[in-house]
């Protein structure tokens, strides 16, 4: 390393020279449950108002190429893949995130990767490596930047997304230290999104953006594109425009740089339920609590919810009438996750927020701030649920710190099944793909193209309702047919 | 003292059925071999629907295995209809020609029911109403297929995911890459270990009683034309490519003694757009059955069955061997875009080849002789029939070809009019073999000279005799857990005393 080698050129040279190898079981276990978990709430946002919206301009998304549009019938171009696929992954904000980065890690960069490898047919392995480096470059941003960034109201997923989402790409394609170089200050003039815009469907068009831009910045470097490799600290380049003088620490980018892997951070959150993440402590109490007492809805008397304080404020909706509400109803999730056992998507439609058998529960359902979890508690995301039972039972259960030694991300990527399937239920995939998706996934590193990976997640074309069939087609006259499944 | 009180040779549903059987019976130390790698773990569970065929006689017997069923189909339990021993005792003898083992079949219907609840209860597979499969709506009801409602959450995926969790909670080892080479027997003759190979070598497992469940030999080409013959010999393979008779063969070499019919397996059209193996990802969605809808012209470029003879349940096994009997052992499905809406979910695994006139499809497909295939859908052309005629895909429609076209399509022979038209490839595919070894009614391996041999025991595709010619849908994992569960507890049993 010399003096006169820029940020953009550092960070370059360590993307280049990033060994997979330093990758341990913990990170790698890490990085697919990222992978599994962005291709989850892609599929799931696959089909909402949002993404739909988007592919109504036209130009967008609606001439063919090598790439698919998971759950869509059709392929499309690297770019409109990472940009529908990117926007697609946020849209239900179901995504992973990390506390340190202060946004969510993995959506900028699993849909620009997935985007270049189908195209590129690369294998799942560089997959695995190009996304640890992905994670690298965008946290170890995010330490040097933060908490200023944060706070001045950019969003971190967007500008810092979209240079890791270059980084990402630029090592999966396998650019020299130079061209990523190019890629990484060709990134910083493309980052944008301001948090303004959070509560609307700007705020996945962001990752769906900078998805897009981090790849384009790639390909644009391949191409010979031009860009300033001293973009970052330039007095009018990133660190002084987007944050300002004093605002920030360049050494805290390269400090341990990969040593240990930000993968290995326990930081990192994996939503476990698709709802507000402060009911989440009092979801698992109740679930964890169901399951120990094999508790049956019958025998539920009463219920008492009781979150940290400050987890309670926002929650706090008894009588939830809306999608919305119901998100953020710790009452409605607690007698949800009491009769069902889980908290899934399919639970925050209209006719589930209003199934008699919930309302019903919800007038025995009562939540109040913990009375002993002090405002100042070293933990803030603690929970204990109580439930009376009908035979005069009291059975409790107290969560201390959901966010402990990792405890809000699963130890291996089979833990990611269940949440994985319920998404993949409502991306409606044909053939119920959504089991052999989630096996592809699970070993993605021995899948040796990435086309036949992305070919298993496309959807099937609109069909008129009326065929929509079952396997039986043949009605015969016999109310007890034959099946007509043929094995 | 040996290593294992129980080794289990395999890891689908079968074989961890017995592991967790042979657990929950009080052996302590119990070991699974599964060859495959973990990513390609399971067998060919993995491949299957998942679909279990059991016996009840009232409906609502089934409630505890589909909680919220009720809430969630209306008129849930009006639609089905009981399915009482006798039934699928019935099922089985007409399927296989009364050819099915009187004592297997018999242990296998009585204890279906049970099997399925305890597969469930213990063996923690979540299940449900197998409403795509095996459903039909009819008014404001959904009929049920006989004996057919249940199904593992997730099919064999789900199914497969489950066994491997319950068998790791209850502290089975799960040994992945050993590849189960001999069998040990002591000079008492009773089974005492297995020689494995893994990516170490070549080691020697000791163990008081050893359960094979292993599979079949379809994945094996030289058994396969040895046994079935040369057609199925070039038939690809739908599931698990480790399926090679390892447990078969490690069996008879120590004296286990043949049954059922070796010479006969599952096969159905699958397409032909992969290698001998097709992709695992892919599980059951190789199949190519909607060509009652098709024409079919082989590379010669003649048809050569009639597609519409029957519904493809009925005709899928002998026009699989039909197509492997074909040169290059393949066939075109071609379909014109009035009839794509009816294919099945699963052609969604390919892309097929599309053209805006037959001419240019033609050209596009590899058939060698395109002249022919040409003339030969002119000649269909002018035979079919239009859909105004009353084509009727619920049922035979007898809308079949006019004339004298050899071979016929009696059902559905629309015209092929509509461009654009589309082509989908077809082969044969293997699913399981028949053939397997002589057990007692404890799953314990019978030798040639008539004796049990101590210490062994199977389960799963490698138990001969309850299978030939076909068998009915939905039965092979039930059987599977039914004998697993067995032989795992009579391996237990054994290890103990």
């Amino acid at each position: 390393m010399t003096q006169t080698q820029t940020i953009a050129e550092r960070l370059a040279q360590r993307i280049v020279a990033f060994d997979g190898s330093v990758i341990t079981p913990k990170a790698r276990e890490r990085a697919l449950i990222g992978i599994v978990d962005t291709v989850a709430v892609m599929l799931a946002g696959a089909h909402t108002p949002c993404v739909a919206t988007l592919r109504k301009v036209p130009g967008i998304a609606d001439a063919s190429g090598p790439c698919t549009l998971v759950a869509q019938a059709d392929k499309v171009s690297m770019l409109d893949a990472a940009l529908v696929n990117g926007t697609a992954a946020h849209a239900l904000d179901y995504d992973d995130f990390s506390s340190v980065f202060g946004g969510h890690q993995s959506a900028p960069l699993v849909p620009a990767l997935f985007a270049l490898a189908e195209a590129e047919r690369s294998s799942g392995k560089d997959v695995v490596t190009a996304y640890a480096v992905g994670v690298e470059t965008e946290i170890r941003l995010a330490r040097a930047v933060h908490f200023h960034h944060y706070d001045k109201g950019w969003h971190p997923t967007a500008t810092l997304g979209t240079i890791g989402a270059a980084a990402a790409t630029a090592r999966l394609l396998g650019l020299s230290a130079e061209k990523t170089a190019i890629a990484l200050a060709l990134a910083v003039s493309q980052a944008a999104g301001v948090k303004a815009n959070f509560g609307t469907m700007t705020k996945p068009f962001h990752v769906g953006m900078c998805a897009r831009a981090g790849l384009l910045s790639t390909l644009l470097a391949r191409e010979g594109f031009t860009a300033n490799p001293g973009a970052f600290e330039h007095p009018q380049g990133f660190f002084e425009v987007f944050n300002g003088p004093g605002t920030y620490d360049t050494n805290r980018l390269f400090e341990n740089w990969a040593d240990p892997l930000e993968l290995e951070d326990d930081g990192i959150v994996v939503k476990a339920y698709p709802c507000c993440g402060s009911t989440h402590a009092a979801i698992k109490a109740a679930l964890l609590l169901r399951a120990e007492a094999s508790l049956k809805p019958g025998e539920i008397a009463s219920v008492e919810v009781l979150p940290h304080g400050r987890r309670l404020k926002h929650t706090d909706t008894p009588h939830p009438s809306t999608e919305l509400q119901a998100k953020f109803s710790v009452q409605y999730v607690i007698a949800r996750a009491l009769l069902d056992g889980a908290v899934k998507l399919e639970h925050f439609d209209e006719a589930a927020i209003s199934d008699a058998a919930v309302t019903e529960l919800l007038a025995r359902t009562e939540a109040k701030a913990h009375p002993d979890m002090p405002d100042d508690a070293d933990s803030q995301w603690a929970a204990e649920v109580v439930v009376h039972t009908t035979d005069g039972r009291r059975l409790a259960h107290r969560i201390d710190n959901l966010m402990a030694n990792g405890g809000a991300i699963p130890n291996s990527v089979s833990g990611m099944w269940e949440k994985f399937m319920d998404c993949a239920e409502a991306a409606h995939l044909p053939g119920d793909m959504g089991g052999a998706v989630f096996e592809r996934l699970e070993t993605l590193e021995s899948a040796s193209d990435m086309s036949q990976v992305l070919r298993l997640m496309k959807g099937a074309p609109a069909r008129r309702e009326e065929d929509k069939t079952s396997a039986g087609t043949y009605v015969a006259g016999d109310p007890a047919p034959e099946t007509q499944w043929v094995p | 003292m040996s290593e294992y009180d129980v080794i289990v040779v395999g890891a689908g549903n079968a074989a961890l059925a017995a592991a967790v059987s042979a657990k929950e019976n009080g052996a302590e130390r119990v070991v699974v071999l599964e060859k495959a790698p973990r990513e390609m773990r399971g067998g060919n569970t993995h491949w299957s629907g998942g679909v279990l065929r059991f016996a009840f006689d009232d409906p609502r017997e089934i409630a505890p295995l589909v909680p919220g069923a009720e809430e969630q189909i209306e008129n849930f339990y009006d639609g089905i209809a009981p399915y009482p021993y006798d039934d699928y005792h019935g099922d089985l003898m007409r399927v296989t020609g009364g050819r099915t083992d009187p004592v297997l079949s018999d242990i296998l219907v009585r204890n279906s029911k049970d099997t399925v609840f305890w597969m469930n209860e213990v063996g923690q597979v979540p299940m449900e109403p197998a409403l795509s499969l095996s459903a039909i709506k009819k008014d404001n009801k959904v009929i049920w297929a006989r004996g057919l409602v249940v199904r593992a959450k997730h099919e064999g995926v789900g199914l497969s995911r489950a066994w491997f969790a319950t068998a790791e909670a209850m502290g089975i080892e799960i040994r992945y890459g050993a590849a189960a080479r001999e069998l040990i027997v002591d000079d008492s003759g009773k089974v005492c270990g297995v020689k494995i190979r893994d990516d170490d070598g070549m080691h020697t497992l000791e163990a008081k009683s050893v359960v094979l469940g292993a599979g079949g030999f379809e994945a094996n080409v030289q058994m396969r034309t040895q046994h079935i013959g040369t057609n199925i010999g070039n038939a690809k393979v739908r599931g698990t490519p480790h399926n090679q008779g390892d447990g078969l063969r490690m069996a008879m070499d120590i004296g286990a003694m043949p049954t059922g019919q070796w010479s006969g397996c599952h096969a159905t059209p699958i397409s032909a757009d992969w290698g001998e193996f097709a992709p695992r990802e892919l599980t059951d969605r190789s199949n190519r059955l909607s060509y009652p809808f098709a024409v079919m012209v082989n590379l010669k470029g003649e048809r050569f069955v009639d597609e519409g003879e029957d519904p493809a349940l009925f005709t899928y096994a002998k026009f699989g061997r039909a197509i492997l009997a074909q040169p290059g052992a393949k066939a075109w499905q071609i379909f014109d875009s009035q009839t794509l809406h009816l294919l099945e979910a699963r052609y969604s695994t390919s892309d097929p080849i599309v053209a805006d006139t037959l001419e240019d499809l033609v050209e596009l497909l590899d058939i060698e002789d395109k002249a022919q295939a040409l003339r030969t859908l002119k000649a269909y052309n002018e035979a079919a029939r239009d859909a105004g005629e009353g084509f009727d895909p619920t049922k035979k429609d007898s809308l079949g070809t006019h004339g004298d076209l050899k071979p016929p399509k009696s059902n559905w022979a629309l015209r092929l009019d509509k461009p654009p038209f589309h082509a989908y490839s077809a082969t044969g595919g293997i699913t399981f073999t028949f053939g397997g070894l002589k057990v007692t009614e404890d799953a314990q391996i019978v030798g040639t000279d008539w004796r049990p041999i101590p210490g062994l025991y199977c389960c799963g595709e490698m138990v001969g005799g309850l299978f030939y010619d076909n068998y009915p849908a939905g039965t092979g994992l039930v059987s599977g857990a039914t004998f697993g569960r067995i032989a795992g507890r009579s391996a237990a049993k054994a290890a103990q005393g």
